[in-house]
C-alpha cells in the first residue's frame, strides 16, 4: 500500500539535493527538472518497495541519472524544449566559478562526470559510488582520475581542478 | 592547485537549489499515476488485440501482472504451429511459461515467480528447463520439466546452457546481481565489492555433480572483473561460446570461444591455450563494434548481435542482429535492431529454422531468409523448445 504522506515527506526532504546533482550532471536545468519529476514519479509508481529500501533518495538518484543518460529522451526532450523555450536558458545569477565547473564538467565522459559528482557534491566514498553505480572501486577509482585528468584543461585558469584522493589508480593504467 | 573544487561545486549548487522552485509532491504523484494508468491501459489494448485473433483470453504482454493463475491461459499444445518450435520464456514479473509459438500467448506456467532474466535453456530432448532463480540473496540454478511439477536445485549460478548431448550444464558463477534492482538496494543483501576472482564460467556433469571451473586469467585486473552475458555450446559439445561484458567505460566486450579440453581460463591469455575471441569482421565501422551477445546456430555458425560502437560516451549507431562464421565473416544479416535497446536471449532452434531474440523485452522471431517479426512483449529471456 502506497503511503502519499511518508512520499511527500520523502520528495520535500531530498528534490532539491537530487535537482542540484543532476543539474551538474547534464547542465541543464529544464533536463535535470524533467529527469528529477520523472524520477520522482517512477519513485511513486513503486511505492510500497522503494520506500522500503534502505537509501530511497540513492534509488531516485540513480533513477534520474539513467533518464538522463537516454539519448532518445535527451533528443526529444531538447525538441521539446525547443519548441517551448527557445534556446536553453543563461545561467545568470551562479557564480562564474560554478559555470566554469558546470561547463567543464559537460566535457568529460558521463561516467567520469558521474562518479566525480557524486564524490566531490553528494559526498560519497569510493565505496559507496561502487555500490550505487554497481561499478568495483578500482573502476570508480580509475572515472575518478581520468575525470580529473580530462577537466585539467577545462578548469586551469580558475585553479579548480580536484585534487586526486588517497588510492587513486594512475589513468595511465 | 587548491582543492577549491569540491567546496565550490557545493557552494554552486547551494546556490542554485536555493534558486530553484520544484513542484510539490502531489505533481511526481499525479505524473506517476498517469504511467500505472498507461501502462495499464497499453496492456489490455495488447491483450484485447492478440486475443482476438489467437482465441480466448490472452496476456501478451507481460509487463504487467497476469490474469489470476488458472485464467486467461489457453491450454494450447506447446507447439501449436507445424514446423515452428514452442517458446519457453521469462515474464517480467518472474514466471517460467511456454508460450505458444503462433500468438504469443501463454500456454502454461511451469513456475509462478522469482525467476531471474539473463537466460534460460532447454534439454536437447526439449523435456526440462534450467533457469537461474533468485534465492535470498543469491542466484541458484534450478530445473523444471516441461510437463509439469516442482523444481529442482542443482547448483549456485546464473546463465544456464545445456551441452548438445544433454549431460553437461555451463553456467557462470559469480557476486549476487540482485535481477533488475541493484542489490545494494535489496533489504539484507549488500556485499563486498566483487573482483575478478569471483567471475567464473563452469561446467557441471549432471549425472554426478563434478565441476569443472574456469576463472579469468591470472594477469587479469582484479578491481576490473569481466562479467559473463551469455553461454552457448558449440554443436559438437567441445567448445563453449562466452559473451563477456564491458569491463568498463563501454570497453571490453568479447566473444570468446573456449576449447573445453584445453582452456583454463574463461578469456583469452597470453600464458595458455584455448581460448580467442571472435574479430568483428565485417562492416565499415568493424574496428569499432563489438558482439553485445553471440550463440552457436545447429550448423555451427554464430548468431550474434553486432553494436557499433565501443567506448564512451555511450552512443549507438547500429544495433545489427547477424549469422557470421567462426572467423566472424557475414553469413547474412538477419535484422537492424534498435539502437538503445539491449538485444538479448538469442537463439537458433534445434532444426536450424528459426531464430528468436529479445530486443528489450520485445520477442522477435524470423524464420530463415525473412524478415523478423514481434511475437509478444514483456519479457526477460526465451529460448526455444
Amino acid at each position: 500500500m502506497r503511503d502519499p504522506g511518508t512520499f511527500d515527506e520523502f520528495y520535500s526532504g531530498s528534490v532539491r539535493r537530487v535537482t542540484g546533482l543532476l543539474y551538474a550532471m547534464t547542465g541543464s536545468r529544464a533536463e535535470a527538472e524533467d529527469c528529477v519529476q520523472e524520477a520522482y514519479a517512477r519513485a511513486w509508481q513503486r511505492w510500497d518497495k522503494v520506500s522500503e529500501y534502505g537509501d530511497p533518495e540513492a534509488w531516485v538518484r540513480t533513477v534520474a541519472y539513467r533518464v538522463s543518460i537516454s539519448a532518445w529522451r535527451k533528443t526529444a526532450n531538447m525538441r521539446t524544449a525547443h519548441r517551448r523555450h527557445g534556446a536553453p536558458e543563461d545561467p545568470h545569477g551562479m557564480s562564474p566559478d560554478y559555470v566554469a565547473i558546470i561547463a567543464a564538467l559537460r566535457k568529460i565522459p558521463v561516467r567520469q562526470r558521474q562518479a566525480i559528482v557524486l564524490h566531490h557534491l553528494v559526498g560519497l566514498s569510493v565505496e559507496e559510488i561502487a555500490r550505487e553505480t554497481g561499478a568495483p572501486p578500482g573502476t570508480v577509482k580509475a572515472r575518478l582520475s581520468r575525470g580529473r585528468q580530462a577537466l585539467v584543461p577545462y578548469l586551469t585558469e580558475t585553479d579548480l581542478v580536484p585534487s586526486a584522493i588517497p588510492g587513486e589508480v594512475s589513468c595511465d593504467a | 592547485m587548491r582543492d577549491d573544487f569540491g567546496a565550490k561545486l557545493q557552494s554552486g549548487s547551494a546556490a542554485f537549489v536555493a534558486a530553484i522552485s520544484p513542484p510539490g509532491p502531489e505533481a511526481a504523484r499525479i505524473r506517476g499515476d498517469k504511467r500505472r494508468r498507461r501502462k495499464a491501459i497499453t496492456s489490455a489494448v495488447l491483450a484485447l488485440a492478440i486475443g482476438a485473433g489467437g482465441g480466448g483470453v490472452a496476456f501478451t504482454s507481460f509487463d504487467q501482472p497476469g490474469p489470476a493463475s488458472g485464467t486467461g491461459v489457453t491450454t494450447a499444445p506447446a507447439s501449436a504451429a507445424p514446423g515452428r518450435p514452442g517458446i519457453v520464456a521469462v515474464t517480467a514479473k518472474g514466471a517460467l511459461v511456454v508460450l505458444d509459438p503462433v500468438t504469443g500467448e501463454a500456454t502454461k506456467i511451469l513456475v509462478g515467480g522469482g525467476v531471474a532474466g539473463g537466460a534460460v535453456a532447454v534439454s536437447p530432448d526439449g523435456s526440462t528447463v534450467y533457469f537461474a532463480a533468485r534465492v535470498g540473496c543469491r542466484d541458484e540454478i534450478e530445473s523444471v520439466p516441461v510437463a509439469g511439477g516442482r523444481p529442482t536445485e542443482i547448483t549456485a549460478g546464473v546463465l544456464p546452457s545445456v551441452s548438445p548431448d544433454g549431460a553437461k550444464l555451463a553456467f557462470a558463477r559469480e557476486p549476487f546481481s540482485g535481477g533488475s534492482s541493484n542489490p545494494a538496494f535489496l533489504p539484507g543483501c549488500a556485499q563486498a565489492t566483487p573482483t575478478s576472482s569471483d567471475f567464473t564460467v563452469v561446467v557441471r556433469d549432471l549425472a554426478g555433480g563434478h565441476e569443472t571451473v574456469y576463472p579469468a586469467p591470472p594477469g587479469a585486473d582484479a578491481a576490473l572483473p569481466v562479467a559473463i552475458s551469455r553461454l552457448s555450446w558449440a554443436p559438437g559439445g567441445q567448445q563453449l561460446l562466452v559473451s563477456a561484458g564491458p569491463v568498463q567505460d563501454n570497453e571490453g566486450w568479447d566473444l570468446v570461444v573456449m576449447d573445453l579440453a584445453a582452456a583454463r581460463y574463461y578469456l583469452p591469455s597470453v600464458t595458455s591455450a584455448g581460448t580467442s575471441s571472435v574479430p568483428v569482421a565485417a562492416g565499415p565501422a568493424a574496428a569499432r563494434s563489438y558482439y553485445r551477445e553471440g550463440v552457436f546456430a545447429p550448423d555451427g555458425e554464430l548468431f550474434v548481435n553486432v553494436v557499433c560502437c565501443s567506448g564512451e560516451p555511450v552512443r549507438q549507431t547500429s544495433s545489427l542482429l547477424r549469422e557470421v562464421g567462426p572467423a566472424g565473416q557475414l553469413v547474412r544479416q538477419v535484422a537492424i535492431g534498435y539502437t538503445g535497446r539491449d538485444h538479448t536471449s538469442l537463439d537458433a532452434d534445434p532444426a536450424g529454422g528459426w531464430l528468436l531474440y529479445l530486443s528489450g523485452s520485445d520477442l522477435f522471431l524470423a524464420q530463415a531468409g525473412k524478415a523478423a517479426f514481434t511475437l509478444t512483449s514483456g519479457l526477460l529471456a526465451a529460448a526455444w523448445l
